[in-house]
């Protein structure tokens, strides 16, 4: 049946994410955005200045030069669903795997709270719960019924918003129909003002994700280290028009 | 069993809960699944469409509305925040009274017919209806035109319209500028200006941080990534000239570290060169010159720091865009030279003929019904101050204050709680207890934006003349009441003209009734036959707007006859004693103070720091190394009027003569997120010269020294301060 | 202490610990009995009358929940049918007060799995299939722990090509 054919292996998508480093500005938006939909803790200041903020997704900004020669240059780094993650094989209980979609999983109900993933990982996007998140009343009506709250002792970070694509398999498959370009997009995709984040299948050549990725401005994080990451960047302060 | 519990590492894997259906389920509901409604965010005076998902009566998610013309679909961090101004734990419950009496803190529930009595004798009883005051802050458009008509027929002055937020973005004193050089249109006055940064080739942006809390940050943004990646042949280009480098310049290809107060004589000097050398391909510039006669460049290099081969570069880069455009800034309003400024600036746009063309600067066209002719434009300074002086002389009975909070918005020289504290009945319609209420008699909590009603005219606009309708997604979750329906009650009661002149039984037939008046109109993206079938459309869309673009191209009928001028700016504060100049700025996450409350907002890190939950001085590393600070070292900030202490953040990317500090924190009130955690810099600002005070405010216009505390304090930070590459900054 | 009572003591410390252990577990599949719910709502009485699962439970075809019926949704009938009924008039009274009915929930999942209805059905499932014959009960009781072993039992009966996904936690676990 023509529902069938995306159910087989070979048929499954590829998930990548666009970070286009030209038009982030820096704005938090997809910070704020990913709590919203992902129920994601807030810890409070002491807690925050020991580092132990949950944002999944975050900001890093860069000096370079010195005054009065000086820019700053903003990198929104999230997990960056390796295909050769370093987190994935220290977990003693496999509660983090390579899904077939590129995903890197992360189990909560698994998840024992060893934070091997968390040290494994070059990029430090993994995020632990080390006390039980609040949600002081009635702050608990924010919450997105699709995604798990965790608790404490658990290990958390990007998942590509799984959520939607779910949500949208599922109703595509309702109607009958193959997912197209650009219907799914995690909350920080689809906020983002200036359109830095874009969301969608590799194994699609025409996808909007494909053709960036072909782009001469694309590459990605920590790439010598052999981790084969889902996110492509593409740098800053050249046009994409070439000549 | 708890201990075994801790031992097994188990948690009750079943909640106990209860299944509550519907009473009357509402028809579009299917339990389960999100139903979308869309309403306008009213998180800043930009009113940008959004959707909000809704799942069983609970607002679970919001995001931008994909048809509304000024935002397409995306929304700001603050706009994300939104739902916890809905469930925030802080908020009014009921209508109250101030039982303990003002300052107390006390508060017991009344009945709203009790409060509707007590407002309506009060009423009844003014000596005269000049003794009635409305101070209103960031309100929708159609509270404002009730509150507006409920004064005039009383025979009241009309409402004061101030709030840090719009202060500090310029918005009155761009309006101001855009009246000087456009005229006024129509009665109403002159919109404010758009500035077409998408298809802009060269953009310069004299203090404008457009990227992050400045009239229309999500539509500024959108045109950004535009104007960045998105025209063909080529990638525009941003100079940001400011003292201190914000987000926004952390964007911009070049920032210009401007010396405060002489932005004016940089666009001076550029049109002067512009004029000399003949730039640009846009003919004769004869016509404009004499606006340049009396400039030096080589005085404007002297004056500015900045030199003329960098002015010389900057002016030839300008001119030979085909399509150009230059910005006047919010921080330009807090400077004593900020008009004249602001005119030199728009004036670069004038000398290109950027005005009406692609890139260029536009004038939003007027929404072609009554209603929405015009949106609210702020009062100016001097009507606030106008409006203390009022209070402090006993003139006035009842005191409303709506959506602003003046108490921690405004610095204390102004006399503001003492003007308060004269008179005899204050309410406060405010959601949560803030410093203002704490001051009032009764608090009459306004629905939040998410359970209420009204209408926004988007302003400044996007690319078409749109109104932005707000509609409950969510039932009341308290026994709140729109202020809009107090109003009309309390009309009502007092009858005569004010009744007539307001005869609607509530807010939503008000709004009914407005929204009907483009009933009829083609060039809108939907039409009906009846005012009902209308209004439902209305409601389904989230506003009106045209179908096509639809923008008017300014006259500069205003172009000064003689040559334009910026006089030198004057700071409060002798140089030797206050050898910095204080640079105050919104913060993006609580902008002015409001976002206080959120506790997303509060955690989120700010863009340029990576700080959050705090206040902090920015320094530039010399002055940091000259005053043997380092960061999280605390800093005494002084000034001729106030003082505060908070930790240091080296920054490399301000003046050495300037030290920055983010507005927001310094609650005393406003929920327990908010309250008791860092200082709020509005009490550093010293007042004007006698002259000048109480004509603006000079939010930027203070200087200050700092002293070493010798104490530390750690800021909570994203960024780590022991990562590599940190030394240089030490 | 000598060896033999220490060992007598962990012997007992561990056979609390697992007893504890097994009755908060098995305490998930728990039954909600008649007294727990608000009103003695009986399935039997309302299946024999010849009322369908997805007339009151009615967004289990299109939605993850199969819904409870609303106050108005039951006093459609019960404004005139059996209105004389002791429990008819306790929902009598949550209509005239206003008030929603606080059911106890009987068929339950831990937060931590999605499960949708609509697919299952879509599928062609019948609601007997994973609640028993609930048409049959006067008071509703969960048929089995549906727990992960239970619901593979019958996926792992599909076709080839339909529990390759299986292998994926993040289909039910996000």
């Amino acid at each position: 049946m023509a529902q069938d054919v995306k159910s087989s292996v070979e048929a499954a998508p590829r998930w990548a994410m666009i970070v286009d480093l030209d038009r982030c500005t820096g704005c938090q938006a997809c910070v704020v955005a990913c709590h919203a939909e992902n129920n994601i803790p807030v810890v409070n200041e002491q807690q925050a200045a020991y580092g132990r903020w949950m944002h999944w997704i975050i900001v890093d900004r860069y000096w370079e030069g010195e005054y009065p020669n000086v820019k700053a240059r903003f990198t929104p780094v999230m997990c960056q669903q390796c295909a050769q993650a370093p987190c994935e094989p220290v977990c003693p209980v496999f509660a983090t795997y390579h899904n077939r979609e590129g995903l890197n999983a992360q189990v909560y109900n698994r998840c024992i709270g060893t934070r091997f993933c968390g040290n494994a990982c070059p990029y430090k996007v993994r995020a632990y719960n080390w006390f039980e998140p609040e949600f002081p009343s009635p702050l608990t009506e924010q919450l997105n019924p699709d995604v798990t709250v965790r608790s404490r002792g658990i290990m958390e970070k990007c998942t590509f918003c799984i959520q939607r694509i779910r949500r949208a398999e599922l109703d595509a498959k309702a109607q009958g129909r193959q997912l197209a370009d650009g219907e799914v997009q995690p909350a920080c995709v689809q906020t983002c003002p200036p359109s830095a984040l874009v969301f969608g299948d590799l194994n699609d050549p025409n996808s909007q994700v494909s053709q960036l990725a072909r782009s001469h401005r694309s590459f990605r994080l920590l790439d010598e280290l052999g981790t084969d990451p889902a996110v492509i960047y593409l740098k800053g302060g050249e046009t994409n028009v070439p000549g | 069993m708890t201990g075994a519990g801790v031992l097994t590492g188990m948690s009750p894997t079943v909640r106990r809960v209860a299944l509550e259906p519907f009473v009357r389920p509402p028809e579009e509901e299917l339990p389960g699944r999100a139903t979308w409604y869309a309403s306008t965010c009213r998180q800043c005076p930009a009113g940008c469409g959004i959707l909000v998902r809704v799942i069983n009566g609970r607002a679970r998610k919001i995001e931008g509305n994909p048809a509304h013309p000024l935002n397409r679909g995306k929304l700001c961090a603050r706009g994300q925040a939104g739902l916890q101004v809905l469930y925030n734990p802080d908020r009014l419950q009921n209508a109250v009274r101030q039982s303990g009496g003002r300052g107390s803190r006390q508060f017991k529930p009344i009945q709203w017919t009790e409060a509707i009595d007590q407002l309506s004798s009060a009423f009844k009883s003014l000596g005269a209806p000049s003794r009635v005051a409305f101070l209103g802050g960031l309100m929708s458009d159609h509270l404002l035109t009730l509150v507006s008509g409920f004064l005039k027929a009383l025979g009241a002055p009309p409402p004061v319209l101030f709030d840090l937020h719009t202060a500090l973005e310029g918005r009155a004193e761009a309006t101001d500028m855009a009246r000087r050089w456009f005229g006024d249109s129509q009665a109403q006055g002159v919109p404010l200006p758009l500035y077409d940064i998408a298809r802009a080739q060269v953009v310069f942006s004299f203090g404008a941080n457009l990227l992050e809390t400045w009239m229309s940050p999500v539509a500024q943004g959108r045109d950004y990534g535009l104007m960045r990646q998105g025209q063909a042949g080529g990638r525009g280009l941003l100079v940001q000239f400011e003292p201190r480098l914000s987000a926004t310049a952390a964007s911009a290809d070049e920032w210009i570290p401007v010396k405060p107060g002489t932005e004016g004589l940089i666009a001076l000097g550029l049109g002067r060169i512009i004029v000399e050398d003949n730039l640009g391909q846009v003919g004769s510039h004869s016509e404009h010159a004499h606006l340049y006669r009396n400039v030096s460049v080589t005085d404007v290099a002297d004056a500015s720091g900045v030199s003329v081969e960098t002015l010389r570069r900057l002016a030839n880069a300008f001119a030979a865009a085909d399509h150009s455009v230059a910005i006047p800034g919010g921080y330009l309003a807090g400077l004593g030279n900020g008009s004249q400024t602001m005119d030199a600036v728009l004036a670069l746009n004038v000398l290109m003929r950027r005005l009406g063309r692609e890139g260029g600067v536009f004038l939003p066209h007027q929404v072609p019904a009554e209603p929405f002719a015009s949106s609210a434009s702020v009062s100016s300074f001097a009507q606030v101050t106008d409006l203390i002086e009022r209070l402090k002389a006993g003139q006035v009975d009842i005191l409303l204050i709506h959506g602003c909070n003046p108490l921690y918005e405004l610095p204390q020289w102004t006399g503001i709680a003492e003007a308060i504290r004269r008179v005899p009945l204050v309410i406060s319609f405010s959601s949560c207890v803030d410093e203002t209420a704490v001051l009032a008699d009764l608090v009459l909590p306004d629905h939040t934006y998410l359970e209420g009603w009204g209408y926004q005219v988007v302003s400044p606009g996007a690319d078409r003349p749109a109104v932005s309708g707000q509609q409950p997604v969510v039932r009341p979750l308290y026994d709140t009441r729109a202020t809009g329906d107090v109003m009309l009650a309390l009309a009502a009661r007092i009858g005569g003209q004010v009744a007539q002149a307001l005869p609607w039984s509530d807010e939503v037939a008000f709004l009914e009734q407005n929204s009907a008046q483009l009933l009829g109109t083609s060039s809108g993206i939907y039409d009906a036959h009846t005012p009902a079938g209308f209004w439902s459309l209305w409601r389904q869309h989230g506003g009106w707007w045209t179908e096509k673009p639809l923008r008017d191209e300014p006259e500069a009928i205003g172009t000064p006859t003689g040559p334009l001028q910026v006089s030198p700016a004057v700071f409060a504060g002798d140089a030797q004693q206050h050898p910095f100049h204080l640079i105050p700025y919104p913060s993006l996450a609580l902008s002015d103070g409001r976002g206080a409350n959120l506790p997303w907002l509060q955690e989120m890190p700010d863009p340029m720091t990576t700080a959050s939950w705090n206040t902090w001085v920015e320094l530039n590393p010399a002055t940091a190394r000259s005053l043997q600070v380092d960061n999280n070292d605390v800093v005494k900030v002084v000034s001729p009027y106030g003082e505060l202490q908070a930790p240091v953040v080296v920054y490399p990317g301000i003046r050495p003569d300037a030290v920055a500090i983010p507005i927001g924190q310094g609650h005393r009130d406003y929920g327990r997120f908010a309250q008791g955690r860092g200082s709020n810099p509005l009490a550093l600002l010293a007042p004007p010269s006698e002259q000048a005070r109480g004509s603006w405010l000079p939010w930027g216009a203070t200087r200050v020294r700092i002293e070493r505390t010798g104490r530390k304090q750690e800021l909570a930070r994203v960024e780590s301060l022991d990562g590599a590459g940190r030394e240089k900054l030490r | 202490m000598t060896g033999r009572r220490s060992f007598v003591i962990a012997l007992v410390a561990t056979a609390l610990l697992v007893g504890t252990a097994y009755w908060r577990i098995h305490r998930a599949s728990e039954v909600s009995a008649a007294s727990d719910q608000p009103i003695p709502f009986s399935h039997r009485i309302h299946a024999q009358a010849g009322v369908q699962c997805l007339f009151c439970h009615s967004s289990a075809l299109r939605s993850d929940v199969a819904g409870i019926p609303s106050v108005q949704k039951c006093m459609g009938c019960h404004q005139t049918i059996a209105a004389d009924r002791e429990s008819v008039k306790i929902l009598a009274d949550y209509w005239q007060r206003q008030e929603p009915i606080h059911w106890q929930p009987v068929n339950t999942m831990p937060d931590f799995v999605f499960f949708s209805h609509q697919p299952h059905l879509g599928a062609g499932l019948s609601c007997e299939t994973c609640h028993g014959n609930v048409g049959q009960m006067d008071v509703a009781r969960q048929q089995t722990n549906m727990d992960m072993g239970w619901c593979l039992d019958c996926h792992l009966k599909q076709p080839q090509e339909k529990t390759a996904r299986l292998a994926d936690c993040l289909l039910c676990h996000k």
